[in-house]
């Protein structure tokens, strides 16, 4: 554990890293395509040794500033220690749709095979008796090899006969494929590949060279049942595929259920048609004339625009079309700097009755008059995100009128114009919220961006009156659903009490001004708090706190020592319930909350 | 332990392993067996010969994984136990396969597949498991420029 010596915050493009870190707090799931499918990292200046003919020089750790890597080291709890990259916006902006709950797939293979049938079809070879070489029967060694990684399957057709013929055998069942594509030899080597599983129905590439519409035209031509794509970039590939080689491509795939693509600068505008399409990610938008989208079907849909300046896009006229299009959307997920309330408005219109959840973050021009129009449009939202807009107190006033009943998921970071007593309101008034995200919302932005760490050095010089009721907020909250709360970055807050049983994750990083003494937290279920860039001593009065809960459990029967040397131990109330105490205790020793710094 | 039945299996070469029936059950084949067999009503439910094909000392290692179990430090466990040498882990391969375990077969599995990755090249996977190359010159050749942009 190491204090960074470095300021929190002082990458210019604020909005950039600010957006991210916002989703970085999510459930514990990850998609692994965007990170390193093997190891966890993610893939930004990352080289996975395995599968790539590159040098191995692994530089897992990313290259930006440290200090815009701390803010972003928020909630996730289940993330590994490393600091994610600011790039990493398209895989937090996810998260916040995600609605199941999805399992990891930090496979060390990169190829699942998907058998309905025995697990050996062979019909020319008896699985059991029949002796391939190296002294196990073809069965065996099929188990064996399902197991191996694309590379290492085309190694071991090379060893034998009987072994090649059984990778044969594996390729061709092979219905789920997950590759990385090396910078060099790219075509050749999906190709290759690609011919040999025609039965495939996942595709998960992660480019690290160029891709455009000939990867597209092999893709097609090689896998027929094709159901889901994906093609996730590492920073140094270029997609170049066009809007227009696109749409044919979605045109032409009569199964395809889902795509997802990033690095979508090229595409320049598309005409989406398919009746079967019904997830749709993109991200790195930019600039995009035409869109349509004739998806009859479309459940799903994400888009993440490029924070370039500049953006020629027509949001308004987008979701027009989208909503027109598209009655079935559930989950809208929209990232771009020009969310406006026109936006909102077009959006509202279309009267989606399906609609679930809806995210639209970055917009800075989106107010309260826009939470007015939602929340009379779409009473049955389960998921809000709105961060990066203008709202304030009022408009969480709205939310929580019109969608009690249904929001679980509530998402506010980066709203400068809401305060405690905003999130104070929302937690009461929201019985079934489960996930609240107010990142740096109760803060003074100006001070944030000093290359200072301490916070109250650039504060005297200005005016300070006006900034005064930013500082020395304070927070109660008492929910007994809430699962995870995020506070990162908020350094107006002072004083914290939290209440909340149900609670397993707490973000305070960056808390500055959390002062130790106006601490308490009686979370019983708490597994994670994040606390770097806190103070040493309010990190001490977490830690206490919170082992404190335990060992109250713990000393649940108490004893007393007395004069003679006996000991009387005070029996509990009803014996009955030393049995479940005791499990209760064991559980609670096994799940001891953890205190991440950094 | 009077409450759990015990199974008694022979196996190929005549020894007799006394088995926890719950751990026995674990082997797809027992089951089966032991499903077809109870219909025939023993009063004593401790005897079942299950006659096995090959020889089964490798029982013993399944035995002593499933009483691991209980305890919580099983992967520790696992990884040493699969630090064996290739004919041990052959015979186990065999016993996981014909016993039809899933968790040993997993666990035998996936450290072959270890044993694969860790081979430099084609010829010292050969090596490992003592195959033969019965590749033509012409076919070898072949493979040798389809697999050429790949490496290990």
């Amino acid at each position: 554990m190491h204090h960074h010596p470095q300021p929190h915050i002082s990458t210019p493009a604020s909005a950039s890293f600010a957006a991210t870190a916002a989703f970085d707090f999510k459930p514990a799931k990850r998609r692994g395509s965007y990170n390193c499918g093997r190891c966890g990292l993610p893939k930004k200046g990352h080289v996975c040794h395995l599968n790539s003919s590159t040098n191995p020089t692994s530089i897992s750790t990313p290259t930006s500033s440290p200090s815009a890597v701390t803010v972003e080291n928020s909630s996730s709890a289940s993330r590994p220690p490393h600091a994610p990259p600011i790039r990493q916006s398209y895989t937090h902006l996810r998260r916040a749709l995600s609605f199941d709950d999805i399992e990891t797939r930090a496979d060390s293979t990169e190829r699942d095979l998907d058998d309905s049938d025995s697990p050996y079809p062979g019909t020319d070879l008896d699985p059991d008796n029949e002796m391939v070489s190296g002294g196990l029967p073809a069965g065996c060694l099929w188990e064996v090899l399902r197991r191996l990684p694309p590379a290492g399957l085309l190694a071991a057709a090379s060893v034998c006969k009987g072994w090649r013929e059984t990778t044969k055998r594996l390729w061709r069942a092979a219905e789920e494929l997950r590759l990385m594509v090396p910078p060099r030899g790219q075509l050749r080597f999906i190709g290759s590949v690609l011919k040999k599983c025609p039965s495939l129905v996942r595709l998960s590439l992660k480019m690290e060279s160029d891709v455009d519409a000939t990867m597209l035209a092999c893709i097609a031509f090689s896998c027929p049942n094709l159901e889901s794509m994906e093609i996730s970039t590492s920073n140094t590939a270029v997609n170049r595929i066009t809007g227009d080689e696109l749409g044919r491509f979605v045109a032409d795939k009569r199964c395809l259920t889902s795509l997802k693509m990033e690095g979508c600068y090229n595409l320049g505008g598309f005409v989406l048609s398919s009746s079967s399409l019904s997830t749709l990610w993109l991200s790195d938008l930019y600039s995009l004339s035409k869109m349509v989208f004739n998806c009859p079907n479309l459940k799903e849909v994400s888009l993440e625009f490029s924070r370039q300046e500049n953006d020629t896009t027509d949001l308004t006229t987008m979701v027009d079309a989208m909503g027109r299009s598209c009655p079935r959307l559930q989950n809208i997920h929209i990232a771009s700097v020009r969310l406006s309330h026109a936006v909102v408005l077009s959006l509202t219109a279309a009267n989606l009755r399906g609609l679930r959840m809806l995210s639209l973050v970055l917009g800075s021009e989106i107010t309260d008059a826009s939470v007015a129009a939602i929340a009379s449009s779409y009473s049955k939202l389960e998921l809000l995100d709105l961060s990066g807009s203008s709202i304030s107190d009022s408009g969480i006033g709205m939310i929580c009128n019109v969608l009690p009943n249904t929001l679980s998921r509530l998402l506010l970071a980066l709203c400068p114009n809401i305060t405690s007593s905003g999130i104070q309101f929302a937690t009461a008034q929201l019985p079934l919220l489960e996930l609240m995200d107010c990142g740096m919302t109760v803060c003074d932005p100006d001070s944030q961006n000093s290359p200072c760490d301490e916070s109250g050095d650039n504060e005297l010089p200005n005016a300070l009156n006006n900034k005064l009721h930013l500082m020395y907020q304070k927070l109660i909250i008492k929910h007994s659903r809430l699962k995870k709360l995020s506070l990162w970055g908020c350094s107006g807050l002072d004083a914290l009490c939290l209440s909340c049983p149900g609670l397993n994750d707490l973000n305070l990083n960056s808390c500055k001004n959390l002062h130790p003494e106006r601490l308490l937290l009686q979370c019983p279920s708490l597994q994670n708090v994040h606390a770097s860039g806190c103070q040493e001593s309010l990190i001490g009065a977490i830690k206490s706190q919170v082992s404190d809960s335990m060992a109250s459990l713990e000393n649940q029967f108490q004893c007393k020592r007395l004069a003679d040397g006996s000991k009387r131990v005070r029996a509990p109330d009803c014996l009955s319930q030393e049995a479940s105490d005791d499990k209760k205790r064991r559980k609670v020793a096994e799940q001891q909350c953890k205190v991440l710094v950094d | 332990m009077l409450l759990s039945k015990n199974s008694a299996l022979e196996s190929k070469d005549n020894e007799i392993f006394e088995v926890e029936e719950s751990i026995a059950i674990q082997s797809e084949l027992i089951k089966t067996m032991t499903t077809m067999v109870n219909s025939k009503a023993y009063v004593n439910e401790r005897n079942q010969m299950v006659p096995e094909a090959r020889c089964r000392k490798q029982a013993n290692y399944h035995v002593e994984q499933n009483n691991k179990i209980v305890d919580e430090e099983l992967s520790d466990w696992e990884s040493k136990f699969f630090e064996v040498d290739m004919d041990d882990l052959h015979e186990l391969f065999m016993a996981a396969n014909y016993l039809e375990i899933e968790s040993l077969l997993n666990g035998v599995t996936k450290r072959v597949g270890d044993f694969i990755k860790a081979c430099k090249n084609v010829e010292v996977i050969r090596q490992t498991f003592g195959i033969n190359n019965d590749f033509a010159a012409q076919q070898e050749e072949e493979i040798r420029k389809l697999n050429s942009w790949n490496h290990i």
